[in-house]
């Protein structure tokens, strides 16, 4: 969705849209090769672990299992910081949303009063 | 069929993946950090944390250590393979015929709990029941090379200690043992014969409050030997064995130490052998309240053998042994009635047995 162009003599909502969009758009790029990190990584792993057991192989899934909650965490922060984004966009667009209605709202009142003002001397 | 090790080509593939894919990920890192960036310049009121973009950082450097580290693992498993530790395991029975050799598992009553192939080691025990008698079984067989290596570092009992040991063998050895249980009477015995070279040490020590307290032990053999070992309990009554028989060249030798506030000591030993070898170690033991009379003579008999050659003074360590040992030579003769059994005597060009 387009962020809305602030209407002559409307206030301008101070919010630099196409910054937080490449922001958003950076970060989508990020968790998709953090997701592709994680799926290689676990399609590696079970290649490597085939017909393998033993205390080693436990170690090993240890260590897997420390990175795979580090990556997930990544992951979910990176979200949450693309849905804070996306919300402070939404807001900032609603906002000027409104101060455009507003403003067309004065306008629509300037012109009911200049027309009154003109049915008289019609 | 599995494997206690993994391959390392494939450890070496998951670690180039990983590192890969790390790699790609983190180039993306920059350009979200930069757009985040100036994101928060344009319109301070709507600052965005950069953490979730360090986390991700943070993320991709865990995945390079992650690959190290497996990478070091595979390089362990071909240091592993060379040194023919790599551990295969065959749950199958596939070496049923080495049960059958080793304790009749084989039989229509046996059982073969575990059998497993360690590269070139072989390993298996069972159990066969028949009427009242259980007999338990297992073997051995290796060739090739076998290393171990380990240590320990602890706290017992308020005072620091530590132990390091290790052993290599290359060559061939094949062991068996038994443990059968009729009723009221066990035995148990085993057999182990070797040929090559093994060498094998051992070390502690501790230190407390007290003093300090150490032993060293090293063993060394080249050639072939045969040891056999047995025990058999019935009632009051058990006796125990161990015979050597062996051609080649040996040395073992032990050292203890102690150093304490009013106390200083050390004791040693030592042990070789060179050509053909033959020794014998055993102890005896019986319910004392029968035989304590009979031991006491047996006892008394060897400590006035052994004091007559210490005050004669002058004596040689060795004719000083000899003597102690016809004296416990006698208390085991004593002892025969009661035991039922034999008694033996060092003899031989270089036996087993303490130097002069």
């Amino acid at each position: 969705m387009p962020f809305p162009t602030p209407l002559p003599g409307a206030t301008a909502i101070r919010f630099d849209d196409a910054a937080a969009r490449t922001a958003i758009a950076h970060l989508h790029d990020l968790v998709r090769d953090l997701r592709a990190l994680r799926d290689g990584e676990a399609r590696h792993a079970g290649s490597a672990r085939v017909d393998w057991r033993g205390p080693s192989r436990d170690r090993f899934e240890a260590r897997r299992a420390g990175f795979d909650a580090d990556l997930d965490a990544a992951i979910r922060a990176l979200l949450r910081t693309i849905d804070h984004l996306t919300a402070h966009r939404l807001d900032a667009a609603a906002r000027q949303e409104a101060a455009n209605a507003e403003e067309r709202h004065e306008r629509e009142r300037d012109l009911a009063r200049l027309a009154a003002l003109a049915a008289p001397a019609a | 069929m599995s494997t206690n090790a993994a391959d390392p080509d494939r450890l070496h593939g998951y670690a180039v993946g990983l590192r890969a894919q790390a790699q790609r990920s983190r180039a993306g890192v920059h350009p979200a950090t930069l757009a985040l960036t100036a994101h928060n310049l344009a319109g301070p009121d709507f600052a965005v944390d950069l953490a979730a973009v360090r986390a991700a950082l943070d993320v991709t450097r865990t995945a390079d250590r992650l690959a190290a580290e497996t990478d070091l693992l595979a390089a362990a498993f071909v240091a592993a393979d060379r040194s023919g530790t790599r551990v295969r395991r065959a749950e199958t029975g596939v070496i049923v015929g080495l049960l059958g050799a080793v304790g009749g598992v084989s039989s229509p009553d046996g059982t073969l709990r575990h059998a497993e192939v360690h590269g070139r080691h072989v390993r298996a025990d069972g159990s066969v029941v028949t009427g009242p008698l259980r007999v338990d079984a297992e073997g051995e067989i290796l060739v090739g090379t076998e290393t171990v290596a380990d240590g320990r570092l602890g706290w017992e009992d308020g005072r620091l200690t530590a132990e390091v040991w290790g052993h290599a063998f290359a060559g061939a050895r094949a062991g068996a043992s038994v443990d059968a249980d009729l009723g009221p009477a066990a035995a148990s015995g085993s057999v182990t014969a070797e040929a090559g070279a093994s060498a094998s040490g051992r070390a502690t020590g501790s230190v407390g409050l007290d003093g300090a307290r150490g032993r060293a032990e090293a063993d060394a053999f080249v050639g072939a030997r045969v040891t056999a070992e047995g025990q058999v309990e019935a009632g009051p009554a058990a006796a125990s064995g161990e015979v050597t028989a062996g051609f080649g060249l040996g040395a073992g030798g032990h050292v203890d130490g102690e150093l304490t506030w009013d106390r200083i000591s050390l004791a040693y030993g030592l042990e070789a052998f060179l050509g053909p070898g033959l020794g014998w170690d055993g102890t005896f033991t019986v319910n004392p309240r029968q035989a304590a009379s009979i031991a006491a003579d047996g006892a008394d008999a060897a400590w006035q053998r052994g004091t007559q050659v210490l005050d004669a003074g002058g004596r040689v360590a060795g004719r000083g042994g000899r003597a102690v040992l016809d004296g416990l030579d006698d208390a085991a003769g004593a002892l025969h009635g009661v035991l039922g059994g034999g008694t033996a005597t060092l003899r031989g060009i270089g036996h087993r047995g303490p130097l002069p």
